[in-house]
């Protein structure tokens, strides 16, 4: 007879460091604003704020979720039978809710403050896939690298770099690097173009998603027994 | 005194020695050096430098830098400028030493960026994993006084970036002077001195003091992404000031005052400015390490 195992709901929360979404609540307000005082800052980055914020705050949630050096109890979380497949589950649905309920009232606050901004179906579609890819990069980084400080860089940096002006650079030098800009602005390309970009983003971070299911079963590896 | 410099030296040593095994100062220098190698390598040529070897004729420069460009690969087509300011930006930029030299450093200005964005999260784990692997416990009954500790350990955070710093430094140098031929060398280690390495200790400063009371490596590292701002204001005061493109600006506007030598002497000044507006922060960091010596102190007087 299989037997079933219970969630921590509860540990999963605090693990997710439940107060970023509320700063990037904040910043999305904040950013509204500057917009609509037409801040130079602001105005590059766009109507890409909400998918740019939830990313980021995904991408370093999902790095903080589960770095096995950062893990209290290691060994002792290994040793139980439920296996880590349920620990890693639980703490992503929880970033995942976290991140929604954000996104869902980052857009109707941003379609209050800024006159014209995407309706909250339009933010949802624009941040699911570079929030799927950036949550799949901090998961995977953060178990490979061990500690989360590896992952949440990497999520800082990368949309750091594509929300300020990288991914024009870099469309500028290769020609098909739309396919990975993260934020790629619908108005500027053809439905095609952003169809296959975020078709292209959510394979990826699936992909990714799934690895880090894949690398949790591997519990040598997951102690570095053969390394330490 | 004898027994205060093996303490502190001990602690460098092997702190330096931990962080290069953790792989922090590994990542740091190596995400730095490939950032470098991966920009100069992706943008190639600057367009006012453009086509490796091909003459600058003109050049018009105004308030919002430089405005057009027109080149030829006849090395003896004559320069066509309109005032001795730009005749000597042009001079400056048809030198194949300093052509290279400007190229490395462009190049150099952006990639400091990410490195102090990097250093944060990267180093505020120093302290805190102490108390995570409960080390802390076992230091607190030994004769090692909390001043001792603190300097120990920002001392070997420093000792260990100027190593790795020194290191990229040298292969990226290595790297542009493959593709562009000799570059200035003495402009090129006092611009790194003064644009990478001194914002890069005092970054590291805070982020090694700042988190010193917290007992998680994973609270640590919050502290380390909560201090990014401060890290994007030190970068911005720093290439602000000394960003290589208005050193050229600079440097042509003093040829035209008859001042000799006035790329030397933009490039100092430059320098000097640069580091006049990192000194606030050293004060800061200084303050900010009394400030959490005295808390770690007070702590430990009523534990």
């Amino acid at each position: 007879m299989r037997s079933r195992y219970r969630f921590a709901w509860r540990r999963a929360f605090r693990a997710a460091l439940p107060w970023l979404p509320v700063v990037g609540l904040i910043g999305m307000v904040l950013f509204g604003f500057l917009l609509t005082a037409r801040d130079s800052i602001a105005q590059t980055i766009g109507l890409s704020a909400v998918a740019g914020i939830a990313s980021l705050i995904g991408g370093i949630q999902a790095a903080f979720a589960f770095a096995p050096a950062d893990e209290p109890a290691l060994e002792i979380t290994l040793s139980k039978p439920r296996p880590l497949a349920y620990l890693l589950s639980e703490r992503l649905l929880v970033i995942v809710a976290l991140n929604m309920a954000m996104v869902c009232i980052g857009a109707i606050v941003l379609r209050g403050i800024v006159p014209g901004a995407p309706t909250m179906l339009d933010q949802f579609t624009r941040t699911a896939a570079p929030f799927t890819l950036m949550i799949g990069l901090g998961l995977v980084v953060g178990l490979i690298g061990r500690r989360a400080n590896f992952g949440a860089l990497l999520a800082i940096l990368l949309v750091g770099a594509m929300v300020f002006g990288g991914a024009q650079a870099l469309i500028a030098l290769f020609e098909w690097a739309w396919i990975a800009h993260l934020f790629l602005p619908p108005e500027q390309f053809t439905a095609q173009q952003v169809m296959i970009n975020r078709a292209f983003l959510l394979t990826a971070g699936a992909a990714l998603i799934a690895y880090a299911y894949a690398f949790v079963r591997d519990e040598e590896r997951l102690l570095a027994a053969r390394t330490t | 005194m004898n027994k205060a410099i093996s303490q502190v030296s001990g602690i460098i040593r092997y702190e330096m020695l931990m962080q290069w095994r953790r792989r922090t100062l590994v990542v740091l220098c190596g995400f730095f050096l490939v950032g470098l190698i991966g920009l100069a390598a992706m943008i190639g040529d600057f367009s006012f430098v453009s086509n490796g070897q091909a003459r600058v004729l003109s050049m018009g420069v105004d308030e919002n830098g430089i405005t057009r460009t027109v080149t030829s690969d006849d090395p003896n087509a004559p320069l066509q400028a309109d005032n001795d300011a730009e005749r000597e930006l042009l001079l400056i930029m048809n030198d194949p030493r300093s052509r290279a030299t400007w190229q490395m450093l462009m190049i150099f200005s952006p990639g400091v960026l990410v490195l102090l964005v990097a250093i944060p999260p990267l180093l505020a784990e120093v302290i805190p994993l102490d108390h995570q692997y409960k080390v802390a416990s076992l230091l607190n009954t030994t004769p090692l006084s909390r001043a001792r500790y603190l300097i120990g350990k920002l001392l070997s955070v420093w000792l260990g970036l100027v190593i790795g710093l020194s290191i990229a430094a040298i292969v990226y140098g290595f790297y542009m002077m493959t593709v562009h031929g000799a570059i200035d060398v003495w402009t090129y280690v006092r611009y790194w001195v003064v644009m990478a390495l001194l914002p890069a200790l005092l970054l590291a400063g805070f982020a090694v003091v700042v988190p010193a009371l917290v007992r998680s490596r994973r609270a640590g590292v919050l502290i380390g992404i909560g201090m990014i701002p401060l890290a994007l204001y030190l970068a911005a005061m720093t290439l602000g000031s000394g960003y290589v493109l208005p050193i050229l600006f600079r440097a042509a506007a003093l040829a035209q005052q008859g001042i000799e030598s006035a790329f030397d002497t933009a490039f100092n000044d430059t320098l000097l400015n640069t580091i006049s507006t990192q000194i606030p922060f050293a004060l800061v960091l200084f303050g900010v390490g009394m400030g959490v010596w005295a808390i770690l102190r007070a702590k430990e007087a009523t534990s």
